[in-house]
């Protein structure tokens, strides 16, 4: 894509919703079939009861195809089972783990690239290139951890002095960020003493000390309570009106439902399916869930053929249909006297996408 | 460099407040004050001698075990609680990373040694002035003169072990960091020794392939020996200027070196 249209539109802010969808836009990260395997020790996996067998295995295909981009300004919810290869995938963007092939860029400048004419020395030290982007990055790991016997201020003191945050403005910033964490309660307290939801709220805070443009995401909202999520949401929500870019893992898909612009699908390593929310969820037919009080054997036989599913929960009978066979399903209701509760039209949620996709990957 | 003095001060900040390190350090100062004690068993004549020896023996050792405990946890710690995830994702070069882990190890060393020495020399001076009634510094006064040299290269030696230390755990387990930071003073400090007995040559030493083993060890590993002073501090020989120098020279060759060697490894190090 060219890189000059892109700026042209942002820069004229102007630009209609249909320009905005034809004109190609400004691509934050960038994935091309990005791959990771990690090796194993041997010692690790080696069984000497069952050494003949060569079970062992001394290779891990974390990350098999990762194809992807994120664009300016908006939300994308990376998604994915345990073990599926979000982590392994944020880590490469970040510097971490060296892909195994492909490439990455953020900002459009390739982060890991050594030219195939680098001299040995180079591709032995083959060193992450993104240093000028990470300043305007943020990155939250997974399980964040930081010193023990620091104080909340104290850390983020740190990190502001990393990024060269100029002695004038950091303490106003640190405090901003306290207060926007909640964590104002827990000033004087060391981060050994702080608990698991606590520490993922020093890391949002750490992660957004350099106020980045682009904001990476590694499971934000595990370990935080409902009140916390929702804010993190809302807070996610409101750097995305400040123009800022997220991308983020999640397998909490209530949570990510509300706020994400697009999402990705990653199972077992590769990328199953990419798309805003709308058009993977326009995917199917509609459902529709038909619940009716009581049930009878006809009721039961008639709409067996017809709905998707027909359960008993308590005293009610829920049917999910298709949107076309709804109306027989009434008539059969109708026909057998049993009192309907309600009919609600149902989008496919990401839950229902997500599992159909692990299924789908295990039919194949 | 900004990076560097940041990760120098917090890392200094952090171990400060380590119970580990005041753990230590408590013991090591037990430890020296214990030489009053063992000084009263002694002849009056080889009081001072006992006091002094003791003292710099103690200091030297803990100061030794301070720098392998701390540079083995310091960086062992970064890595194994992934605290490195945030740092390393920030515009800070991994060299610098380690070069500022360094540097606050050297800073939370030089602290030690100073609380130490001033153990040691109010020990040295207490005892003076119980033995004689009066404070009196007089006789004592050529060895105190060495103490600064004495301590200059105790210093040194403990930079070139936490340099290893920080170049063992920046690619291995903090258990076997450990392990071999504790080989590596021993054999430092018994390198000019094998030297020695090659050369004479007796019974198994007498063998050429001793001998070139002697050497290959000599020339690979520092000689930590060289950074040992008691002998000199006991008979209040005066240490020339010309040869602190030398020795602080060459134990900054092996600090540069194995700090080299790390970030050589660190910056090829995957944090997965
Ligand atoms: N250092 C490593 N060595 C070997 N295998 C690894 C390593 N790190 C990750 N893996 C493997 O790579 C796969 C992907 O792991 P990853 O942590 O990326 O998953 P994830 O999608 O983040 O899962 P979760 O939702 O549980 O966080 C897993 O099978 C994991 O066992
Ligand atoms: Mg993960």
């Amino acid at each position: 894509m060219s890189e000059a249209k892109s700026d042209a539109v942002e820069r004229d802010g102007a630009a209609t919703p249909t320009a905005e969808q034809d004109a190609p836009r400004e691509s934050v990260i960038r994935f091309e079939s990005v791959k990771k395997t990690f090796r194993i020790p041997i010692l690790h996996t080696f069984n000497p009861k069952d050494w003949k067998s060569r079970g062992y295995r001394t290779k891990v295909e974390a990350v098999k195809e990762v194809s992807m981009e994120v664009y300016r300004g908006e939300i994308f919810g990376f998604l994915g089972p345990n073990g599926a290869g979000k982590s392994t995938s944020i880590k490469m963007l970040t510097g971490l783990v060296r892909p195994s092939s492909g490439r990455i860029s953020i900002f459009g400048q390739p982060v890991w690239d050594v030219p195939a004419s680098a001299s040995p020395l180079a591709r032995w030290f083959n060193r992450y290139r993104a240093g000028g982007a990470l300043d305007r990055m943020g990155y939250l790991p997974e399980h964040p951890y930081f010193y023990d016997f620091l104080r909340p201020t104290e850390i983020l003191e740190f990190f502001a002095r990393l990024h060269g945050v100029p002695k004038a403005r950091r303490s106003h910033r640190i405090e901003e960020l306290i207060e926007l964490v909640g964590l104002g309660h827990a000033r004087e307290r060391v981060l050994r003493k702080f608990s698991k939801g606590m520490l993922q709220r020093i890391g949002i805070a750490a992660c957004l000390i350099n106020d980045p443009e682009l904001i990476v995401l590694d499971e934000p909202l595990s370990g935080l309570d409902p009140i916390g999520r929702k804010e993190l949401r809302d807070l996610i929500y409101t750097l995305k009106k400040r123009g800022k870019t997220i991308f983020f893992s999640s397998h909490i898909l209530h949570d990510i439902e509300l706020i994400c612009d697009r999402v990705a699908f990653i199972v077992e390593g590769q990328i199953r399916e990419i798309g805003t929310l709308s058009q993977l969820q326009s995917r199917d037919n509609p459902l529709v869930e038909v619940l009716v009080h009581g049930s009878t054997a006809d009721f039961l036989e008639a709409t067996r053929g017809l709905a998707k599913s027909v359960e008993s929960i308590g005293q009610m009978t829920q049917c999910i249909v298709e949107e076309p066979a709804v109306e027989q399903v009434l008539r059969a209701a109708f026909d057998q006297k049993l009192r309907i509760a309600s009919v609600i039209p149902r989008k496919a949620t990401l839950e229902e996408i997500f599992v159909a996709e692990a299924k789908r990957k295990e039919a194949s | 460099m900004r990076g560097v003095w940041a990760v120098a001060l917090n890392s200094f900040r952090e171990s400060s407040r380590n119970r580990i390190f005041y753990g230590l350090l408590a013991t090591a100062i037990l430890f020296i004050l214990s030489s009053l004690l063992v000084a009263n068993l002694t002849v009056p004549e080889a009081r001072t001698r006992v006091l002094l020896n003791y003292g710099a023996f103690s200091i030297s050792l803990f100061g030794v075990v301070i720098a392998i405990v701390m540079g083995v946890i310091q960086v062992h710690k970064e890595i194994d609680k992934k605290t490195v995830f945030s740092i390393l994702t920030r515009p800070l070069s991994r060299g610098s990373f380690i070069v500022g882990k360094f540097v606050g190890m050297a800073l939370i060393l030089l602290v030690a040694l100073l609380v130490l020495a001033a153990v040691w020399v109010a020990a040295l001076l207490i005892d003076a002035a119980l033995q004689r009634g009066v404070l009196t510094t007089v006789e004592i006064a050529p060895q105190l003169a060495i103490i600064p040299g004495v301590l200059l290269l105790i210093f040194v030696e403990q930079l070139v072990i936490a340099s290893f230390a920080v170049f063992f755990s920046s690619f291995s387990s903090p258990i076997l960091g450990g392990v071999f930071t504790v080989g590596f003073f021993f054999l430092g400090r018994s390198v000019s020794f094998l030297l020695q007995l090659a050369e004479r040559g007796k019974g198994v030493m007498k063998s050429p392939l001793a001998k070139s083993l002697a050497r290959a060890f000599s020339a690979i590993f520092p000689d930590l020996s060289s950074f040992n002073l008691s002998q000199e501090l006991v008979q209040a020989v005066k240490v020339p200027a010309l040869y602190l120098w030398h020795a602080t020279a060459y134990g900054a060759c092996y600090v540069v070196i194995f700090l080299i060697a790390s970030i050589f490894l660190f910056n090829r190090r995957e944090f997965a």
